[in-house]
Formats: C-alpha cells, structure tokens, sequence
C-alpha cells in the first residue's frame, strides 16, 4: 500500500501548541516525519533590543507562557550577570519559592494535556483543580496568574506577603496527597501502562549528542540537572536531590519514564519548597516593603559596550541559556543582543525522529512525554 | 528512581484503582457523602481550611474590604457566595459570577499586589511622564484636559487660594442637578462615566463684580456674577491607556514616584465590543472614592499650604519693595 | 410474568380499545368494508410512534445521566442551564426572538406567551439588560433538572450549523453513509420491546435481527470514511472497520449462547424464560455479561475503545468532515446505540421488565404489599435497568479509563475475548443440557412466582448461586494475585520497525 503524508496540525488538538507535525505513514506505522515551527515566532530578541533591560522581563514571562515565572528568573540571572549585581539571600529564596510553584503548576498543565491525549479526559479537569492552588500563590505573590513580571534586576519586585507562608504550607502538603491520587489513576491503570510502556524509546547518548535536555534525558539515566550540577540561586542550600530514572530496557527511556520522572519532580518541588520557606532569611512571616535591600538591591541601569551577561537555568522543559551583549540603544540602557535558548526548539526536532517505528497512534503518546511548549521554541 | 511499585498492567490495575478513585472523586462532590470520604483526600474550594487563614490575613482582608467590595454592585446578580454553607462538600466549580474569588479566599486579591485595572488620580499627578517611558507597549498618552483644578474649588480654610479670572481663560458653573446627583453616585457599580458636574465658558470680558462669557456647549454669551465662578484651566494633565495594548505589568505603578497610579484590584468589567471601546480615558481610570478622596485631600492641603508660602513670599517681597524706597527716601532727606 | 400494562393488546388486538373503537365507528359508513385493515394500520401506526417517541425521548434521559455524572467525576458541576432559558428572550438581540421574523405577524402570539412566561416564571432583572441574560440561564433560583434540555439545546444547534460536502469527496456515498448508520440504528429502537406488552414490532428471531441490524453500521463508517477524501477519516474508517469486524464475532458467540441458553431466538421469550426459570442469566453467566458488555463498549465506539475517533490524533475520525445536522445525527446514532446495548443488556440478562424478586415478593398476601409490587410498570423497570447499566458501565468506564491503541484492541478482541466467548457457548450448551431442569419450568407465563428449572440438589436455585460464586472467586483472585517480584510481562506487544535509537539521522 502506498506511503502517504499526514499534515497533523497547526491546528490540531493534539500538537500541545502551534506547529505542523507532518508523518508519513505506511499504513499506521510512521514511516518519516517532518516538523514545521515559527508559527508563534514574535520577535522578542529583537523587541528586546529597544527596550530597558526591566522592560524586557515582562516579554520574557511570554516566553513559555506555562511557565513564565522560569523564564523571567532566567533572563534576570543574565541581566544581572551583565550588570554586575548581587542578589540578596532572601530574594533568592523568594525566587527559588515562586520558581518550583512555577514548576508545579507547569508540570501539572502538562499533564492535564497529556491524559486526554492518551484518552484519559478526567485528568484533565483534575490537573486543572490542582494547578488552581499554586496559581492563587503565585497570584499572591506576583500579581497575576500568569504573567507576573516579578523578578527585577537585583532582586524581586516585592516580598512576600504576610500569611502567605502558612497557606504555601498547607497547599503543597495538600498537593502531596493529591499526587498519590493521580498515581492512583494513572500509575496504577493498566490501559495508561500498556499506552506509555515500550512506546517511544529515547536513547540517552542520542539525546545527549542532541542536545536534548531536562526530564527528558534524566528519564534516560543522565544525572544531568542544572540545578545540581551549576548550582545557582540557592539550590545548593535546600533539601533535595534531582529525579533521574534508571530505564528498564536497554533501548532507552520510554514515554512511561518521562512520565514517572516528571511526578518525581512534583514530589520534589514540594521538598524544595517546604524546605526553603523554613530556612528564609528574615523569617517567613515577615513582609519587607517594596525596594528594601532584603529583597531588592540596587542595581545600574546602563551596561557598557563589550560587557556581556549569560545565564545557564532548569526551566521547566530542559536548559535555558540567555546571552546579553551590552552597549545598544540609549548609551546601554538596552541591550545590544539579547540571544535565548530554548530547550524545546532542540528537542523538537529530535523528536519528531523519535517517532518513526511506532503507530499513528502513539504520535501523542510521544509528543506529550516530551512536554513540549512552542512559545519558548518560536520565540 | 525505581519505577511505582503498583505499575503492572495486570488484571487489577485494569479494573480496580481507576475505577475506585473516579468513585470517590464523584462522592466527594455530594454532601453529606463527601465528608466521609473527604477527609482523606482534601479539597480546597467550597470547604473550610482554617489553616489558611490567620489574624493577619483576616485584619487585611478587613481593612481591604472596601477596596475589594464589589458586592455593592448592583450589576451582578445578588452574592450568594459559599460563605453561607461554609462545610458543605461541593465540587471545586466556583460558580462565576454568583460566586466569587474574593469571597472563598480572601487573601487574594491584596491591595497593591494585584495587577488590575489601571486606576489614576489625576488631582496629584505631576505630568512627569514616567509611565509613558516606561511602559513597553506605549500604551499610555498624556493629554490635556479642561477641568476646575482642586485648588481654584476649594472651600473653607484653603479656599480664596485658587487662580484669578482672566479674560481668554477659562471658567466654570457647577451643575446643581449633577452635584446632587453626584452625592449618591458610585463609579465601581454604576458602570458609566461620571456625569460632568461643570459647565464651562470661556471668559471674555470681567468688569466689576460680573463677567461675561461665553458657554462652551451653547456658544451663546451671558453675563454672570464672578462669585458664581469658579476658575478653570485647560492645562490640566489627563490622560488616555489603551487597555488593549496594556499587558497588565505593572510597571507604570512602579515607576509612578507620586503615588498617583495604582492598578486596582478590578479584574472584570474591562470588556468592549470594539477596540475603541478598550481605549479607558480619564474618567474609566478612577479609584474608589474614598482613596481618591484621601489623596485629593492630601493633595489640596498640600497645595493650599505651597500657595500661602507662595503668597507670604510675595507680601514680604513687596512689603520690603515698597519700604526701600521709603527708607532711601528717608535716607535721602 | 407478563407485564399488566399491555399497550399493543389495546392497540392491535381486534377486541383491544383501539381497534374496536374505530371499527365501531367506521360502521355503517362507506368504508366498513375495509375497517379491519384500517383500524389495523391505524393501531400499528399509534403504536410505532409511540413506542419510538418514548424510546427516543427517554434517551435524553441518559444524555443528561451522562454528563452530570462525568462531571460528579471531574470534580465539577457539569451542565446547569436552567429550564427557563428556553423561553427568555434575548431583547432582541440575537435571533433568541425568532418568533419575530414569522410572515404575516403569526408570531406575536409566540412573542405574548414568551412576554407571559418570563414574567411569571422568569428571574429578571429589568435594569441590567446583561446580568438579565445570565440570570436566567443559569441555575439561580428555581430550576427543574438543571442542564436537562441543554442536550435539546446542543442539538438543535446543530441544525444551524454550516452543512457541506467537500470538493473532492464521492458525494453519492458520503450523502449515503449516515443514512445507513442512522437508519439502521433506528431500525433497532423498532424492535426493542420496553415490556411484554409495549413493543413496536416482535419478531420470531429478534435476537439474530438485533446483532444483524448492529453489524450494519460497520459498512456506513467504512463508507464515510473512504468517501470523505480525507486522510485522517481514511484511518479513522479503515481502524473502525477492523475494529467491529473483531468485535462481532465475540458478541455474536455471547448472544449465541444466551439463545441456547433461553432456548428461544425471540427477546420478549427469552425474558420469559428467565422469569419462568428461576434466575436472571446474569446469574447463570456472568462471563457472558461481561464479554456482553465490553463487546458492546467497542461496538459503540466508545471509550477505552474509540479509537476510531480518537480525538488526539485523529480530530474526529472518519466524523471529520460532517457537518450541521449530519453530525448530530451521527452522534445522536452513536447515544441510540449505546442506549439500544443497554437494553438489550437489561432484556438478556437482567430480567427485562421484571422487578426484583417479582415471583416471591408478588405473592405476599399481607397487607397487599404483593399487589402493590405488580403495580408497578414493567416499563419503568427496563428503564431504571438500563440506566443503571449506561451509567455503571458505560459511563464510568469511559471517565475512569484511557484509550486503548488500535493494534492493542484487535489482539486484546481476537486473542483474549473470541476464545472467552467460545467458552460461554460451550458452557451454555452444557447448562441447558445437563444442569437445566424442563420440569421446573412454569407453563403459564402469567403465573406468579418464579420457576425452579435450576434446582439441583433438591436446593432452590443451586445453579446460579454456584455459578456466580465461583465467577466471583475468579474475579477476586486475579484482583488480588500479584507477583511483586515477576518482571512485568507486558500483555500486548509492541512490534516497531526500528525502534528510535538506532536510526542515526543523515545515514537512513
């Protein structure tokens, strides 16, 4: 039977944002695929380029809009590289906060877009009741639900509030029970094992040598998380340990191990975050105004030609790099070239070949595992 | 990290966990049912979590009730909000626009941290054109407008401190109807623009104790008593935010040195049907009316006591202008 | 045990009501001659429409069932629209005021009868025209089954909706394919009888005719799918097609077994062999209900089976390119045939129009308590029966469970259930040979109380209880046998044709 082209997407309910999937197919094996990105692509590297280096945080949260909170701390770490800015210890601790309830809740829409991928629709309303809870937090904390511009060079916009500490608290230890009743659903569901088990193979040194990164190779076997091994902020400060799965076939890791390391680093953000709002300097229930040196330090405006900034963060989704030439427009207030890396537009394209061998059928089941977020991957 | 202890695809994982635990999930939702299995499994809207609540969230929920209190308006339905049946088990539906946020958690919402809708008041803004720089969008514009400034209609102890008529400028009558109209109007539930409580005219002649103008809306000219008048200018800084543009960020609030511009803690009632409509001037960027009426007061009294500073400097100066020469008189003779 | 309310006796039957009403009033006029064969035609015509309307209507029944439950389920509220929104009017904003564009002012009556009711029943609110609206939507103040008629409300849009045919599709059989899934759905509703006296149409071998009439819809999706000139319906039909195909064959061998074990091809019989023998079939073969039961899961198309439709990769499946009141119809055909399995689950196997313990609770004489009991309308009992089926089974398992790939539910449907379903029939054939009992039976099918026709032992009702103890105990210990320590086997194998890994990219 002849091999035909199947265009899945842009619009489509399945590709997790907005891109072109194209497979061919020999019947219902996948026989060769092709990616098709930029169709969200805005600019914002060259946006950034006429705007003030606080006015450039906001554009970043619209990075990967799951997971704005990441992205922003990203882009800070680099602007404050370039600056040449420290932080103060309770302003990392408050960023540290807000990024692994970022984390959560982006781990928590990725699922809720991936059950009903593999079928299961009431994961869906579910994963949303549970995100609710951290984006009231993040809403406290930040202004908004889900673009906060919180971070500023040199510290946060503001503290937190007085109270909140006791509802983070309950919250996520109410998460943790939660996360066993989705394992009870999904984990302990044999039509969801049989759907991800052997589907989706990805071997670790492939992956590697593409540049894949972040749960997708710590699925894989690789001890690779950049919170552990370049410890920025104060990861190195607070309990925890990075959630690498051992595969259990020697073809690699398979869509069931994406989906197991990513509930561990639920678990483990819920670790982090009791541990850090414990040890925060200047106490949990104390609220700072806005400006104070606890939370916010004084940081210059302008950068000078040659200076350059770079950050290495864990976003969500894998590595983020943002590289900041100074020296643009208005004597340095903007940058001259501000480059991102996004972790999803290297993974994609790896694997949109990963699929090739399996069914049409588990087209999703692979393209959900590797969580992908095209707003971070078109830029 | 080993894989989960139960995840066979075996005979028991094809019919007993899923189905359990969309069981539970569904009694949970009932009354009465749901207490008894909810427990184990908590829920977090629609029940009751003392732990989320201490004193201090309380006392600022208190103090911000009013700044949050859209319960007055009479736009929505009636509030029925789940504080009535506080330990009943309900599905975590938050029934929009009967229930509201605000109402299951007050927490939320906290005055000065939530990115709403902007609100300006423009009595002590400075025209200093810090949020127009700052905003990434330019989604802000500076304008004029024609307005009786808080000085020139002040009453009582700072009054008599305002500007004088003058022929070319511009003067005002109060719309007695409006002013009363006014006594009783709420801009949050009102949900239209504030009715314009002056009647403008330019000044073309004063002579006396009257003075003839010219009404802006007629075009006809009288002649009217100046103590009926009040001074207007046409200088006065205003202003127009495109909120379609606006991405809520905030940074306007922060760059605002005056205190002028806040972002309220409004998230509804910002739709249109077309993008013209989005485009909030003046009037949509008000606060509630007692900060607003706290700040114009702050502001008055300021403004009050700048001018008699002002004043006192200029009696003293042509206090001593006119005693030198009568000193070098006296000290020529 | 017949049921007392016997609708097609009054309207059949030569001395039933109807027909002798009407003969009596075609008497002495011209056409008595004929009076026969038209109070006949008259009578089967009432009594089609009127069974078809309460098969159709009582389908929203289980639309509403459906979407409160998976709701319960969610965590959620599900539909709330309020009944008094189908008469509020929109102020003329919107086409709400249809009534308005009828020619010659023939709605202003429509238009006072809506003024009328909105201000009678209605929840309004004159001075915020917008809060008006969602007032009376919703579910604020008195309502009736919140989100009942939002299934009506779902439907009728569809009638609205762009209805088209695409450039390049064969327009003869894609004009054609619903209307063989449609109309042979509906050819089901006509011979499923809510009692012994409440049916359309009875005939001889009406369980050979149900399974044909299910195994017709195949060929409309196959149809569908190849005509729409679409790749994703290509799949979606091509999937579908082998999927029914694997699936027939079991449930054929189910119903197979339920005949020889009912002795009798005919559905109403079959309910009557099960009073006057004693125990419900469920009882006697559980394995059979359950293969009854997932076959017909996969038949539906529904979830842990639909995959034909799958809407992750597949949009809709071979439904992709239909629109307006086509679709509708197609989903409302894919509802009539689950409700249509459910019956027949309840006729098969639970009893049909029987209430619980009929025999033995009819017949208590104190305080006519067992009078009482026969009151109620064997109709009502089938109703409850499948409702409860629809929402135990269908419903729970499609919220609880995920989908199931293609190649997985054919291995799972030809290697696991045909040799299940080859089981149940040799079972049946030794139940009926050597465990049935033909003294037992009851010979009149009006008596009360129920047979002893499996007895055994000189115990009452030995075979059944047996049986579905030891159904149970198999249930129970596959439930609890787990090997913790054995590697997990997986039950389906995944064939690829190079695994990912192996493949290096430039060098394929």
């Amino acid at each position: 039977m002849a091999q035909m082209w199947i265009t899945m997407g842009p619009q489509h309910p399945m590709t997790h944002g907005l891109w072109t999937l194209r497979v061919k197919v020999d019947g219902e094996t996948v026989v060769d695929t092709d990616a098709e990105l930029g169709y969200i692509h805005r600019g914002v590297e060259k946006i950034a380029e006429a705007r003030d280096f606080t006015q450039i945080t906001p554009y970043c949260d619209r990075l990967c809009y799951v997971s704005a909170m990441t992205w922003a701390n990203s882009y800070i770490y680099a602007a404050e590289d370039l600056l040449e800015v420290e932080v103060p210890e309770r302003a990392e601790y408050i960023r540290l906060i807000s990024a692994e309830c970022q984390r959560l809740a982006s781990h928590l829409m990725w699922l809720g877009a991936y059950g009903p991928d593999i079928g299961s629709l009431t994961l869906m309303t579910w994963c949303m009741r549970d995100r609710e809870m951290f984006l009231d937090l993040l809403q406290e904390l930040g202004g908004s639900r889900m673009h906060y511009n919180y971070p500023r060079v040199g510290g946060v916009k503001r503290d937190i509030p007085v109270g909140f500490a006791d509802r983070l608290v309950a919250k996520v230890k109410l998460f943790e029970k939660r996360i066993e009743e989705y394992e009870m659903m999904l984990d302990e569901s044999t039509i969801w094992l049989v759907r991800l088990q052997g589907v989706g193979y990805a071997n670790a040194e492939d992956m590697v040598n593409a540049g894949v990164s972040g749960p997708n190779i710590r699925a894989a076997g690789v001890n690779y998380d950049v919170r552990w091994a370049h410890p920025y902020s104060v990861y190195d400060q607070v309990d925890w340990e990075p959630a690498v799965e051992k595969p259990t076939s020697v073809k690699g890791a398979d869509c069931y191990d994406r989906y197991r390391v990513r509930m561990e680093e639920m678990r483990q953000s819920c670790k982090m975050i009791l541990d850090a709002i414990e040890r925060i300097p200047g106490g949990k229930n104390t609220n700072y105004s806005s400006g104070d040196e606890m939370i916010l330090a004084k940081a210059p405006t302008r950068a000078p030609e040659g200076a350059t900034g770079f950050s290495h963060y864990e976003c969500t989704r894998g590595a983020s790099q943002f590289y900041i030439q100074g020296g643009g427009d208005g004597r340095g207030k903007n940058p001259y070239r501000l480059s991102i890396r996004s972790p999803m537009f290297i993974t994609i394209p790896y694997v949109a070949k990963t699929m090739i061998g399996y069914k049409v059928a588990d087209i999703p089941a692979i393209m959900g595992s590797f969580d992908p977020c095209i707003g971070e991957t078109d830029r | 990290m080993p894989m989960h202890p139960h995840a066979q695809p075996n005979f028991r994982n094809l019919f007993w966990y899923p189905f359990k635990i969309t069981l539970i999930t569904a009694l949970r939702t009932f009354p009465f049912i749901g207490k008894r299995f909810g427990k184990r499994l908590g829920a977090y809207h629609n029940t009751s979590h003392p732990e989320f609540l201490d004193d201090a969230s309380r006392a600022r929920a208190a103090s911000s009730a009013e700044m949050n209190d859209i319960t007055r308006q009479e736009f929505a339905p009636d509030r029925v909000t789940s504080d009535l049946k506080p330990t009943l088990w309900k599905p975590q539906t938050v029934q929009y626009p009967y229930e509201r946020l605000e109402d299951m958690e007050p927490w939320l919402f906290v005055p000065g941290n939530y990115n709403g809708r902007i609100g300006v008041i423009w009595e002590t803004c400075t025209a200093c054109k810090m949020c127009v720089n700052i905003c990434p969008n330019d989604c802000l514009h500076m304008t004029t407008e024609l307005r009786v400034d808080v000085l020139d209609n002040a009453e009582g102890e700072h009054g008599g401190l305002g500007m004088e008529l003058e022929v070319g400028k511009f003067a005002a009558v109060p719309k007695e109807e409006v002013v009363k109209e006014l006594a009783t109007f709420n801009h949050v539930t009102a949900h239209q623009d504030v009715p314009q409580e002056w009647r403008f005219a330019e000044v073309l002649d004063l002579s006396g104790t009257s003075a003839t103008v010219r009404w802006n809306d007629s075009g006809k000219e009288s002649v009217v008593e100046q103590s009926e008048l009040r001074t207007a200018d046409d200088q006065i800084v205003s202003g127009r935010i495109d909120l379609g543009r606006c991405m809520f960020c905030g940074l306007c609030m922060e760059s605002c040195g005056f205190t002028s511009f806040f972002m309220t803690n409004e998230y509804d009632g910002m739709s249109g049907f077309t993008r013209q409509d989005l485009w909030f001037d003046a009037s949509r960027t008000r606060v509630l009316p007692s900060v607003h009426q706290e700040a114009v007061d702050a502001e008055l009294a300021k403004r009050a006591s700048k001018e008699r500073t002002k004043r006192a400097k200029k009696a003293a100066k042509a206090a001593a202008e006119t005693a030198k020469p009568a000193e070098a008189q006296k000290g020529d003779a | 045990m017949d049921d007392r309310y016997d609708l097609v006796g009054f309207f059949i039957d030569k001395e039933g009501g109807f027909r002798s009403t009407l003969m009596s009033l075609l008497d002495g006029s011209p056409l008595s001659d004929s009076a026969g064969s038209i109070s006949f035609a008259a009578g089967t015509f009432a009594l089609v429409n009127i069974v078809f309307l309460m098969l159709f209507f009582s389908q929203f029944a289980i639309l509403w069932i459906e979407r409160k439950a998976v709701a319960r389920m969610q965590d959620r509220y599900g539909a709330t629209t309020a009944l008094r929104s189908l008469w509020v009017g929109e102020n003329g904003v919107t086409a709400g005021e249809w009534w308005n564009m009828l020619p010659f002012g023939a709605g202003k009556p429509i238009g006072a009868l809506n003024g009328w009711l909105n201000k009678r029943f209605g929840n309004r609110d004159e001075n915020f025209p917008t809060v008006d609206r969602v007032n009376n939507r919703s579910w604020m103040g008195k309502t009736i089954f919140p989100g009942f008629f939002q299934n009506v409300a779902d439907g009728m849009k569809f009638l609205v909706k762009e209805h088209m045919v695409p450039q390049r599709a064969d327009r003869l059989i894609f004009e054609v394919s619903p209307f063989l899934i449609v109309s042979s759905t509906l050819l089901i509703l006509g011979m499923i009888p809510l009692s012994s006296g409440i049916y359309a149409t009875n005939p001889d071998l009406s369980i050979l005719y149900a399974i044909a009439i299910f195994g017709i819809a195949p060929i409309g999706v196959f149809f569908a799918g190849w005509s729409s000139n679409n790749k994703y319906t290509l799949i979606g039909g091509i999937r579908s097609a082998a999927q029914l195909t694997a699936y027939e064959i079991p449930l054929l061998l189910t119903l197979l077994s339920v005949a020889v074990l009912s002795g009798t091809f005919n559905i109403i019989d079959s309910i009557h062999f099960q009073h006057s023998a004693g125990s419900w079939n469920i009882f006697l073969m559980p394995l059979g209900a359950a293969l009854f039961l997932v076959t017909m899961i996969a038949e539906v198309e529904r979830v842990p089976f639909d995959m034909p439709e799958a809407e992750a990769e597949l949009v809709e499946g071979w439904w992709t390119e239909y629109g307006g009141m086509r679709f509708g119809m197609l989903f409302m055909a894919e509802y009539i045939r689950t409700y249509a399995a459910c019956f027949l689950f309840t006729h098969f196997f639970l009893g049909g129009w029987h209430l619980p313990f009929q025999g033995t609770i009819g017949s208590i004489e104190m305080l006519g308590i067992g009078s009482a009991y026969l009151l109620i309308p064997g109709a009502v009992m089938t109703l409850v029966k499948s409702w409860l089926v629809f929402l135990i089974v269908f419903v729970w398992a499609r919220f609880a469970l995920a989908r199931i790939r293609t190649d997985q539910i054919l291995e799972f449907g030809w290697r696991m259930l045909l040799p299940l379903a080859v089981l149940q029939v040799v079972l049946a054939f030794v139940y009926r040979l050597y465990l049935f009992n033909p003294d037992g039976m009851l010979a009149d099918k009006n008596a009360s109380g129920t047979g002893s026709a499996w007895d055994a032992i000189g115990l009452p009702a030995v075979v059944p209880i047996l049986t579905t103890l030891f159904w149970l105990a198999i249930f129970v210990i596959y439930l609890n046998d787990e090997d913790k320590s054995a590697t997990p086997e997986r039950m389906f194998h995944v064939h690829t044709i190079e695994p990912a890994g192996t493949v290096v990219p430039g060098k394929e």
